[in-house]
């Protein structure tokens, strides 16, 4: 039987979401995991905490306050609405800002461990030989650490793809516009449709477990090894 | 070209301090030399940009790069940085590794790629991975890398001490050949005083964080007020030049001071210049000329000074023409020979180690 | 780079389909399933499309107090449309009504059962869900007083409940009769407070106004009725 329409526009969406959010996580995850990567002080050791915090706190916990910080009558709803002249809340963005920050440690950890791995001893001789900074980290660390940006994007990107809580409650779960595939199978359970519930859980599941074969098949192909 | 100045007065968190100010030649090969913990390594950091000190000022020639107002980043000083661990960029083969200072320097360089393949031996290695190389392979890649880099200056930290004996030989001859074309002046911190002697031209004695003494590397070895006399391994280098090949027996000689020194035989054209290191632990001292001795190098040399510390042995500093040997006899022996200053006698030179060509 | 225009395209793909005429109705989970099938007939006969969004009825409820775009609302109970009502002035022109009642049923045996200390029973959270509270009124009735020692097990939600007694966890569950099994034994309505459910209209328009009124209308009546609910007084 067909995928309905509600279903293949769930799909979309979560590919939509899941891409545009690792995207987003990259370019935010990067610099940070990079700064963190160099920090030994307590600040550090802060915000490491903070970013960790969605792995702690219940997802729908994490959703009501974001719901909370996202409202229309909030400085951060109003906000929105003056600059786009649209509502936040319940609305792609907001999915975007919800799944941001809840990946956010599943791409900033794998690329902080890496980042820390680089020898200092590598950049400093990059520099002698005259390599700016940013010419280090684009020349060095992004070469060296490529396989970790890759576990990064795929593990930023299935937990997106697989995220229920934050979505269903900033989200609001309107076909077409916030429901994800996952809120979609809930809907399935939730009305006893179980044959319909297993088919889009055997399409995630088969989905996931080829992102993370190929991922971890990947792990045994590094073409360099890190010398102590 | 232009001296490297060097002022630093830097007290580090465990209380050592680093109190230097001179200058260094800008040409040929300039030894830091001093025991492990006197600053070697944070004097060549500095110098290198990878550190920065308080109140620092460095400058080579007239550019500045420490002084009061601001410092000069590592990568725009235009200089190669030999580790002693070679610090290869593991996702780069040797020849990118070679190529990775070319591509950054904002001039033509001193030194051309086939130049440096060639003088270290690297021609076989170019389409090698780092983590399939041999550590003195590796640490010779790291040097042609850094001289590749250089446009003023190269800075080698000690970058033969983890390597082991057959791999430093290797390395040496590379970096002789490299101090030979005198493309570029360099700064070579060592603790090994044989090895300082095979390259530096000059010599800047370190300890406990000040300088002690510097001066030419023939000067400051047979000096017998300096430190460098009063190590195990002492030893004067004294330069001659080629004057006959003997292939029956397969050595050379060298006319020294009007004298002649046999060493093993040479390839150098007659007439070539060469050094030679001569421990004073392997020299021995006769009132009349020895007769029937298997010793084949045996000169005629006049005693300089005499050190008497009060220890079981002397050190004696012998002129050889305007030269000078160092020679390190027992108390009992000098006393019952009955030396003296300005005593005319016969020098016995058990080994004598050849050097790099001399300048 | 293929991968950005991959970005592009699955962006366009996303954008919301022109949803401005589609009536959106934030409607409890449990009432989720029977609201769809009375909906075909709605969409068939007005040609008007009506957008569904379940979820609980208090998460539902804190997403309208902070500006979810619903047009109307289906409680599961009748205390989250008071609440909204009063809590916010736009939602009052239009008081909440009932448009069902829910009948509560037990499945997996015969009422009698519920007196059988062995056998353990599946209900809804009752801090939060009206049939849970429902269905704790009904275990603290007298003739089953000797099943007291019974083991209970609390489902987030009826359908929760419901799924603990379908995957064979529990031998007894007390759920909406709208979701019970064929042959499961009806609760007489006057073991426990009425379980009403209301409507709110949370953004007043012809086709909201529309809709609610056909939800009260005979003919839907019986359409709920059939789904295992009974009609407003």
């Amino acid at each position: 039987m067909p995928l309905s329409p509600a279903e293949l526009d769930a799909i979309a969406l979560t590919l939509a979401l899941a891409a545009v959010t690792t995207a987003l996580l990259l370019l935010l995850g990067t610099p940070l995991a990079w700064w963190l990567s160099r920090q030994r002080g307590s600040l550090g050791a802060f915000i490491e905490a903070l970013v960790a915090l969605p792995l702690i706190l219940p997802p729908t916990v994490l959703g009501f306050y974001l719901l909370l910080l996202l409202a229309p009558d909030t400085p951060v709803g109003r906000l929105w609405q003056q600059v786009t002249g649209t509502q936040l809340a319940f609305s792609f963005s907001a999915l975007v800002i919800g799944s941001v920050l809840y990946s956010l440690p599943f791409v900033v950890q794998p690329l902080q461990a890496a980042f820390t791995r680089v020898p200092a001893g590598l950049l400093q001789a990059a520099a002698t030989l005259g390599a700016n900074p940013a010419d280090q980290f684009r020349s060095i660390v992004l070469p060296l650490c490529r396989r970790s940006f890759l576990v990064a994007a795929s593990l930023g990107f299935a937990h997106t793809v697989g995220e229920f809580g934050v979505v269903l409650m900033i989200g609001g779960n309107i076909p077409g516009e916030t429901q994800v595939l996952s809120i979609a199978l809930y809907d399935h359970v939730e009305t006893l449709r179980f044959a319909e519930a297993h088919r889009l859980a055997a399409g995630l599941v088969i989905f996931s477990v080829a992102l993370l074969f190929a991922l971890y098949r990947g792990a045994g192909t590094t073409p360099w090894r890190l010398r102590a | 070209m232009s001296a490297l100045h060097i002022c630093l007065d830097h007290r580090a968190a465990d209380g050592f301090r680093l109190a230097v100010d001179f200058s260094l030649p800008g040409t040929g090969v300039t030894a830091l030399y001093g025991p492990s913990g006197s600053g070697k390594t944070t004097l060549l950091d500095c110098v290198a940009g990878l550190r920065t000190v308080r109140g620092g000022n460095i400058a080579l020639g007239e550019q500045h790069w420490q002084d009061a107002r601001r410092t000069l980043p590592a990568w725009q000083r235009g200089i190669g940085y030999v580790f002693q661990d070679a610090r290869l960029f593991p996702h780069l083969s040797v020849r990118d590794n070679l190529l990775y200072g070319v591509a950054r320097q904002p001039t033509g360089a001193p030194v051309q790629f086939d130049e440096a393949v060639a003088w270290l031996e690297l021609g076989d290695l170019l389409q090698r991975q780092p983590d399939t190389l041999s550590a003195g392979q590796r640490q010779r890649v790291a040097i042609g890398r850094a001289l590749l880099a250089a446009q003023r200056l190269v800075l080698l930290d000690e970058p033969l001490a983890n390597l082991d004996y057959e791999a430093t030989r290797q390395c040496l001859r590379g970096l002789k050949n490299i101090a030979g074309q005198h493309r570029l002046p360099m700064l070579y911190v060592s603790h090994d005083i044989e090895e300082v002697s095979e390259l530096a031209d000059h010599i800047a004695l370190l300890e406990g964080g000040n300088l002690v003494g510097q001066g030419s590397l023939i000067d400051m070895c047979s000096r017998i007020d300096s430190r460098l006399a009063h190590e195990e391994q002492a030893a004067a280098i004294v330069s001659g030049t080629v004057a006959r090949h003997d292939h029956a027996y397969g050595l050379s000689e060298l006319g020294v001071a009007g004298q002649t020194l046999w060493v093993n035989q040479l390839h150098e054209d007659i007439g070539s210049a060469r050094r030679v290191r001569i421990p004073a632990r392997d020299v021995s001292l006769c009132r009349a000329k020895p007769e029937g001795t298997s010793i084949l190098n045996v000169f005629r040399v006049t005693i300089a000074e005499i050190e008497d510390s009060g220890d079981a042995r002397l050190l004696l500093r012998l002129a050889l023409g305007d030269q000078f040997l160092l020679a390190r006899i027992t108390r009992k022996s000098a006393t019952e020979l009955r030396f003296a200053v300005g005593d005319e006698v016969f020098a016995q030179v058990k080994s004598a180690a050849l050097l790099m060509e001399a300048l | 780079m293929p991968l950005r225009h991959a970005l592009l395209c699955l962006l366009l793909l996303a954008t919301p389909c022109d949803a401005a005429q589609a009536l959106r109705v934030a409607v409890a989970a449990n009432f989720r399933a029977t609201l769809e099938s009375i909906n075909a007939v709605y969409e068939r006969e007005t040609g008007q499309r009506v957008v569904l969004s379940s979820a609980s009825t208090g998460v539902l409820a804190t997403q309208i107090l902070h500006g979810a775009p619903f047009d109307l609302f289906l409680s599961a109970d009748s205390d989250a449309p008071a609440r909204l009502a009063g809590a916010r002035a736009g939602l009052r022109e239009v008081p909440p009504a009932c448009y069902a009642v829910g009948r509560l049923a037990l499945a997996g045996g015969e009422l009698a059962a519920l007196a059988d200390p062995d056998n353990s029973v599946a209900l809804a959270n009752p801090d939060t869900a009206p049939y849970g509270r429902a269905a704790m009124a009904v275990l603290a009735r007298p003739e089953f007083a000797a099943g007291a020692a019974r083991k209970l097990v609390r489902g987030n939600n009826t359908v929760q409940a419901y799924q603990f007694f379908a995957g064979g966890a529990v031998d007894l569950a007390l759920v909406p009769l709208a979701i019970a099994p064929e042959g499961a034994a009806l609760v007489p309505a006057h073991w426990h407070a009425r379980l009403e459910q209301h409507a709110l209209l949370l953004h007043d328009s012809a086709a909201a106004r529309g809709y609610l009124n056909w939800l009260r209308s005979a003919r839907v009546r019986s359409l709920i009725t059939d789904a295992g609910y009974e009609p407003c007084p």
